[in-house]
């Protein structure tokens, strides 16, 4: 009986006795919470509980899933490395996901502007079934670089018409790009002040500065026939400085226009990869 | 044998007792270990068990003080457009006047906390307006003082303060010595009026009022050499120079001369604020962000 | 607390705070933020600029300091820019050299005299108009 009695006390004890938090170091538990975190935007916690996950070697969840989820929210932190290491194991692999990761892993480069890697790699036509988003953000990542060599080339590879019409604009949109000449700028600067700062459409610039230089040059030439030397000299002086920094803004002002047409290209043209589903999710984990 | 009986009934009762209870104690067991985390100040780690919380938390019955956690785990991290997420879901999930009062507050600590000036005192009108806030009135006014000497309000600190009659509560003696910290303030701290207005009849003296006299003796001698030649150009009718002379140098040196006895008249007063804020922030041993 | 180390210190923490309150969005483990409660006082130093590395900083920069200390500190802040126009000067000469320092100070004062170009720049957070010396040097 006594024997009996400790048997179910102990039995009692052992059944009062939960983990610390069963939630959080049970793997059945786990997956759905990751699940929900990722669906709600908290993909460095994502990552972390997923982490823990593969960790426990459970075998209630597909380990290519969790593989999967884990290159996504990398790839949504913007860590391209990281997120690179756990879709490149599809590479490989028999798993029906293969095609979305390699597609996953293509669009990881171009974000993390590996453009070198678009050169590199695949550069024998095969077709697999990814091909098509390769040649797709390889011709996007040369746009982006402002390069069109060998670009039609790599279009002929993109069967999609949607996609084929909306590259084939924007590569015709990149040779139109309004360039400014800096020599130009430069020698109309010389001639007549302000007026090189006008050609790259500063206008208001130019018209101070052709103001400025004027009046200086007409104060010292007022000066030197007046007889005031010093007067004279200074004023040359301060006219010279301006005259001299005139020509020099207005070289570096087409230089900026230059590089202020390119930046615009570049946004409109990942606005427009974006709008038009280039980066689409094409696994939808969340309801 | 009956004494088997006995035990087995009341083992197998147990169970199912346990059974039904057995997600609630994991419910209860993950509150305990999120708020342990948020104890030990691992304020991230305190942020994901609080999610893990809510989200098992099918009847929502953790929901107001999961959120809450979360909130002042966002806060003491520096996310505040977080915490102000996290703090509007735990209103949501308030049960009672009080509950929704202490969101409020730790919502109004942390404006004060991260010097958000214009939500902070939305927030407080906001708290001594409402009807079912009437219970907590003292408390509203200590911070709505304390809110007020935050952002360098001493007057209006002491008209709060000043509300607050009863003996009863709690911080009685607190709001007494806070008063004398207003007193203190705004008898040390220097006008800001005054001092341009000096400089703007004599420029350099605002600045010598405020204790700056190598500024205020620059600006004088600036402002007086350039009137100087600017006279001595009008009167020997070089009036172009004279009018060069007026606009370039001694225009900007007056201008110069206002903005820095501004800036000094300004830090001054930070300075008198700062000294009663380290204070609170270290020493005071009353309730404060 | 002493002023300089309460003043070190405030900057200190409003850096942090600063680059905390920027990210709104986790991307790594981070861990609880100093407080403080004073008020961040911008400090009134004239910073006086004593790292000579070229030759011609020893020139210069004396030139430099006496410069702000009679003139800089009194005539207030006129520049519409940030950094302001000494301070381009100064960064010009250091990323290129003294006579294409020179040319980009001409060509910096030109703009500034032009008051109509404001809306070109985008503004920083005191309210002035942002025309880094970066953004002039050869690409």
């Amino acid at each position: 009986m006594k024997f009996l009695a400790k048997l179910f006390l102990t039995f009692f004890y052992v059944n009062n006795l939960y983990p610390q938090s069963q939630f959080r170091d049970s793997s059945i538990y786990i997956y759905p919470f990751v699940k929900y975190l990722f669906c709600t935007g908290d993909y460095l916690r994502t990552s972390n509980e997923l982490q823990r996950l593969i960790e426990m070697n459970q075998t209630s969840v597909n380990e290519d899933t969790l593989n999967f989820l884990l290159g996504k929210s990398f790839q949504k932190l913007e860590q391209y490395e990281k997120s690179d290491e756990y879709f490149s194991k599809f590479y490989n692999s028999p798993s029906p996901l293969k095609g979305f990761a390699i597609r996953e892993y293509i669009k990881n480069q171009f974000l993390n502007k590996n453009d070198f890697y678009f050169y590199k790699l695949f550069s024998n036509a095969e077709n697999y079934e990814w091909m098509e988003y390769f040649y797709t953000l390889k011709i996007a990542a040369k746009l982006r670089a402002l390069s069109d060599s060998e670009i039609e080339k790599d279009l002929m590879n993109v069967r999609d018409i949607s996609r084929q019409l909306f590259l084939a604009q924007h590569i015709a949109k990149m040779r139109l790009i309004e360039k400014k000449d800096p020599v130009t700028a430069g020698i109309l600067s010389a001639i007549i002040p302000g007026s090189g700062k006008i050609y790259t459409e500063k206008y208001s610039d130019g018209i101070v500065s052709f103001l400025l230089t004027g009046i200086f040059g007409f104060l010292a030439y007022d000066n030197f026939s007046a007889g005031h030397k010093f007067r004279g000299w200074l004023f040359s002086g301060i006219g010279s400085f301006l005259y001299a920094g005139n020509i020099y803004g207005s070289i570096m002002s087409a230089k900026i226009f230059n590089s202020e047409k390119n930046d615009k290209y570049r946004n409109d043209l990942f606005d427009g990869l974006s709008k038009n589903n280039f980066f689409i999710d094409e696994i939808i984990f969340c309801p | 044998m009956k004494l088997f009986f006995v035990l087995s009934l009341i083992f197998t009762f147990h169970i199912t007792l346990k059974a039904q209870n057995n997600f609630d104690v994991k419910l209860s067991a993950q509150f305990n270990y999120a708020k342990e985390q948020f104890e030990k100040e691992e304020y991230f780690d305190a942020i994901t068990e609080f999610k893990r919380l809510i989200f098992f938390d099918a009847c929502k019955k953790f929901s107001y003080s999961a959120n809450l956690f979360i909130a002042k785990s966002y806060s003491h991290g520096g996310f505040y457009k977080l915490a102000e997420e996290y703090f509007m879901r735990a209103a949501r999930f308030s049960r009672s006047p009080r509950e929704l009062y202490e969101v409020k507050l730790e919502a109004l600590k942390m404006y004060l906390v991260s010097r958000d000036e214009s939500k902070a005192l939305n927030l407080i009108s906001e708290i001594t307006s409402r009807k079912d806030f009437l219970d907590f009135k003292n408390e509203s006014m200590y911070w709505s003082g304390m809110a007020h000497l935050f952002f360098d309000h001493a007057e209006a600190a002491k008209m709060f303060f000043n509300q607050i009659t009863t003996n009863e509560f709690e911080l009685f003696n607190y709001v007494q010595f806070l008063n004398e910290i207003c007193d203190s303030i705004s008898a040390n701290q220097k006008s800001v009026g005054t001092a341009k207005l000096l400089s703007y009849i004599l420029p350099g003296a605002g600045q010598i009022y405020l204790g700056h006299y190598f500024s205020g003796i620059l600006s004088f001698t600036w402002n007086a050499l350039s009137i100087y030649l600017a006279a001595d150009a009008f009167s020997s009718k070089r009036d172009f120079d004279g009018v060069m002379i007026m606009s370039l140098i001694w225009y900007r040196f007056y201008s110069g001369n206002i903005e820095n006895t501004e800036k000094f008249a300004e830090n001054f007063n930070s300075k008198v604020l700062n000294n009663w804020l380290n204070y609170l922030q270290f020493e005071y041993k009353g309730p404060k962000p | 607390m002493s002023t300089h180390k309460t003043i070190l210190v405030t900057i200190l923490i409003l850096f942090v705070t600063q680059k905390s309150f920027a990210q709104q969005i986790e991307n790594q483990k981070w861990e609880k933020i100093p407080i403080q409660y004073a008020i961040p006082i911008e400090s009134h130093e004239i910073d006086l600029d004593l790292k000579f590395i070229k030759p011609i900083d020893y020139l210069l920069k004396p030139l430099l300091n006496l410069y702000r200390i009679t003139i800089s500190d009194a005539d207030g802040s006129v520049c519409q820019f940030e950094p302001s126009c000494s301070q381009f000067f100064i960064a010009a000469v250091e990323e290129t050299n003294f006579i294409e320092g020179l040319l980009l100070f001409s060509d910096r004062f030109q703009r500034d005299a032009n008051v109509f170009n404001r809306m070109e720049y985008p503004l920083s957070k005191n309210r002035r108009l942002i025309d880094p010396v970066e953004r002039y040097l050869s690409k």
